[in-house]
């Protein structure tokens, strides 16, 4: 009996150790243990691209016939740092650091990249890898008129580099393929400052040829580099040396002058702490950049809260809307001086319209649109640059909009139209430029968003966390809600070979979505889609 | 997976070289005489644990185990010497649930299946069996999702053949006049069964059905090796 014990107790220790081993077999990646999140989620031409980064990707959802959904995953590089998509929308741009990988680290090396990937008949991603840089650059730029060029730049936040140039840039040529592509750094020839705001300028007539200019604001200087040789730069303190005071931009503006001239292209500056704007004039110059810019400070009454080259009956001007004042100051940029207009409430934004609410393209004098007043009933107004000389307090038409607006959201394919988001939240309006009227609509919520058809014919506004989706025909302004039964994260309405979809993201667990068709809105063919985010494979 | 499979060839090794050990010298002319014990039924009671290294079922588990408890009974049909062939039912229950990407999920795996045994008695205390168990497995995953359209959890159920080979062996520790034996067996096998593939939707009305996209986890295959140790009870 001894000897068949030992046997059955062997028997059994050796089963249990077999047991033991299969069941520590074979664990899973750790993604799955990760939550997923639905957070970051663009609308690109032809589908939705969100953001998942426990799982270092990408996931594709491209709507197709009866609101079906292809979910495609792309990999993108490890640990990403910023996301976005391009200015046209037909490309998405996810900056990874990568992993450098220590002794004894099974995962492997990877250098830091710059992925781009765009949705057409398949989604393709383009992978450009950053050899040259170690530590990664979290500041991202993009082109929005040619989409060409990347520039990444430090960025401030946690898991930066130990030691960083926050002057340093690194241009990329998205037109190159990431076979031949070459990541070119520069730095800028600091007076002190560091970067904050990067523009890039249309083509503009400058002396030596005409090309493209980025201009690099930072918190004491400017920049401007030639996009087409970036080490040719001019850097100009905006702070004399004779004063203590450190002005710094906030904002600028570009004007290529007359077409016929190749010398008097101009960048206005405003300053976030002085009431000064700079004006820029880039004129010939003999030496490597061929242009040099000549400098005239304004004072105009007070601290700036936009600007813009505006053509008036008087030529061509700075205009700059001066809150504290109610009022507008054009600066002459030529002789520095300086009219007054003043305007019936504290708009402390402008953009001009000339093109459907003046003389169409071309025109001689501009019309520029105000808004963002202090006082709920300020609304918008139509400034009549035109009639400045001599008639200035008669060149001002508000619109009955009888809240502040906050904001002013263009129309795609519908230039006369604009989408008015005021303060209040609970109301917005859509403005026709060419007839001057506000159609107000009401919402039932002050937490309201939008979004806006690709196409123009329908603005979305939808309550985030709530179940309100509702489309408002921009033509004749007849709202139409959607049936929502989960709460909603984004709006985003996406066209494709197969049509025109919208899709509404849902947050919580692994992410939902609701597509609609989008031309027809109908309820009985909407689809309903769980867990979007949980389908793998993981790496 | 070769841990797995090594520990497997152990197990059966080990049952192998036990079935070939010298009885007492004064014992063996005794047993070999009587036989094995003639007994009408055989229950048995076990735990089994599995291998699946199908990427589908990493949404339930965080490892590829899944335990279940296993029952059976069998019934010898066929003596010869010390060969045995019994036949009868077992049954095989686990479960498994994990979180995936933040969504709690579960998988159960029910077998039914036939039993076919073919046992050698080399002791009468002692056998190694060889064992043929196919029937059909029912497997139920559900995914516990906020994001569903009707907030009911995110279901799909399945019924696929299978079949399992497997190899043991099983000492006897009651006493050999006892007419209850009590046994313990240890076993390894190859549980295979046909694939599926997992689309998990809410249940919902049919006219809702069309609205519903189920989610689609991909094609699980649940098969693979397994190792179980029992108890059994003849009489």
């Amino acid at each position: 009996m001894n000897d068949r014990r030992l046997l059955a107790l062997a028997l059994l220790a050796a089963a249990a150790a077999a047991a033991v081993a299969v069941a520590g077999c074979g664990d899973r990646s750790p993604v799955w243990s990760q939550p997923a999140n639905i957070d970051q989620a663009f609308g690109l031409n032809g589908g939705v691209a969100i953001v998942d980064p426990p799982a270092d990707r990408v996931v594709v959802l491209v709507p197709g016939a009866d609101q079906s959904l292809r979910v495609e995953h792309v990999t993108v590089g490890k640990h990403i740092l910023n996301v976005q998509p391009s200015p046209r929308g037909n490309k998405l741009l996810v900056l990874s650091a990568g992993h450098r990988a220590p002794v004894g680290d099974t995962e492997p090396d990877e250098k830091p990249s710059l992925t781009v990937i765009e949705i057409g008949a398949a989604v393709v991603a383009h992978h450009y890898e950053l050899t040259t840089l170690t530590d990664p650059l979290a500041g991202m730029a993009i082109d929005p008129i040619e989409e060409r060029w990347a520039i990444l730049y430090p960025a401030s936040g946690p898991n930066q580099p130990f030691v960083q140039n926050p002057n340093e840039l690194v241009f990329l040529d998205l037109m190159q393929p990431p076979e031949t592509a070459m990541a070119v750094a520069h730095t800028l020839h600091s007076f002190g400052g560091r970067p904050v705001r990067l523009t890039f300028t249309p083509t503009l007539g400058l002396p030596g040829g005409a090309r493209r200019l980025l201009v690099v604001e930072s918190n004491q200087d400017l920049s401007i580099l030639d996009l087409a040789d970036p080490m040719n730069e001019i850097s100009i303190p905006l702070t004399s040396g004779t004063d203590s005071r450190r002005l710094t931009p906030a904002a600028i503006t570009v004007d290529d002058g007359d077409p016929a001239s190749d010398s008097d292209a101009r960048i206005g500056v405003r300053l976030q702490n002085d009431s000064s704007v700079i004006t820029l004039t880039l004129e010939p110059d003999p030496g490597t950049t061929g242009f040099r810019p000549t400098v005239n400070l304004t004072d105009v009454g007070g601290v700036p809260s936009d600007i813009a080259f505006v053509r008036t009956d008087g030529g061509l001007r700075l205009a700059a809307l001066v809150p504290a004042r109610s009022a507008a100051v054009l600066v002459d940029p030529v002789t520095s001086l300086t009219t007054a207009v003043a305007l019936p409430a504290r708009y402390q934004s402008l953009s001009l319209v000339t093109d459907v609410a003046g003389g169409g393209a071309g025109a001689a004098v501009d019309v520029a649109l105000l808004w963002n007043g202090g006082a709920p009933t300020d609304g918008v107004a139509f400034w009549e640059l035109g009639q400045t000389a001599g008639r200035p307090y008669r060149s001002i038409e508000t619109v009955g909009v009888v809240s502040a607006v906050s904001a002013v959201l263009p129309v795609p394919q519908h230039a006369n139209l604009r989408v008015l988001q005021t303060s209040a939240a609970s109301e917005f309006y859509v403005l026709d430029l060419q007839t001057r009227t506000a159609a107000p609509l009401v919402t039932s919520t002050s937490s309201v968003a939008f979004s806006m058809s690709p196409v123009g014919d329908q603005v979305w506004t939808f309550s985030p966390g709530g179940t309100q989706v509702v489309a408002t025909d921009i033509i004749n302004t007849h709202p139409r809600s959607l049936l929502i039964e989960r709460t909603v994260r984004q709006v985003l309405e996406v066209e494709t070979a197969a049509g025109r979809f919208v899709v509404i993201l849902h947050a919580g667990g692994g992410g939902g979505a609701t597509v609609y068709n989008a031309a027809t809105l109908d309820d009985e063919t909407r689809r309903l889609y769980s867990s979007v985010l949980v389908g793998g494979p993981y790496q | 997976m070769s841990l797995g499979n090594r520990s497997g060839l152990s197990l059966v090794a080990f049952g192998l070289l036990a079935l070939a050990a010298p009885a007492p010298a004064d014992a063996q002319v005794i047993e070999q005489s009587a036989g094995p014990k003639p007994e009408i039924i055989q229950g048995t009671v076990g735990v089994r644990t599995m291998l699946i290294r199908s990427s589908a079922f990493d949404p339930f588990s965080g490892t590829d185990a899944v335990p279940q408890v296993s029952l059976s009974i069998e019934h010898p049909l066929l003596r010869s010497g010390s060969f045995v062939v019994a036949a009868g039912f077992g049954t095989d229950f686990g479960a498994s649930s994990s979180e995936a990407r933040g969504v709690a999920s579960s998988l159960s795996l029910w077998r039914l299946a036939a039993v076919v045994e073919g046992r050698y008695y080399a002791r009468p205390f002692t056998y190694a069996f060889a064992r043929l168990s196919p029937g059909m497995l029912r497997g139920d995953a559900a995914l516990t999702d906020p994001s569903s359209p009707n907030a009911k959890d995110l279901v799909d159920h399945f019924d696929v053949f299978s079949i399992d080979p497997s190899v043991g062996s099983a000492i006897r520790m009651s006493g050999d006049s006892s007419p209850v034996g009590a046994w313990i067996s240890a076993e390894a096998g190859y549980s295979w069964a046909q694939s599926h593939h997992l689309l998990l939707a809410p249940p919902s009305s049919p006219r809702d059905q069309s609205k519903i996209v189920p989610v689609d986890l991909g094609t699980i295959d649940p098969r693979g090796v397994f190792f179980r140790i029992a108890f059994a009870i003849t009489y």
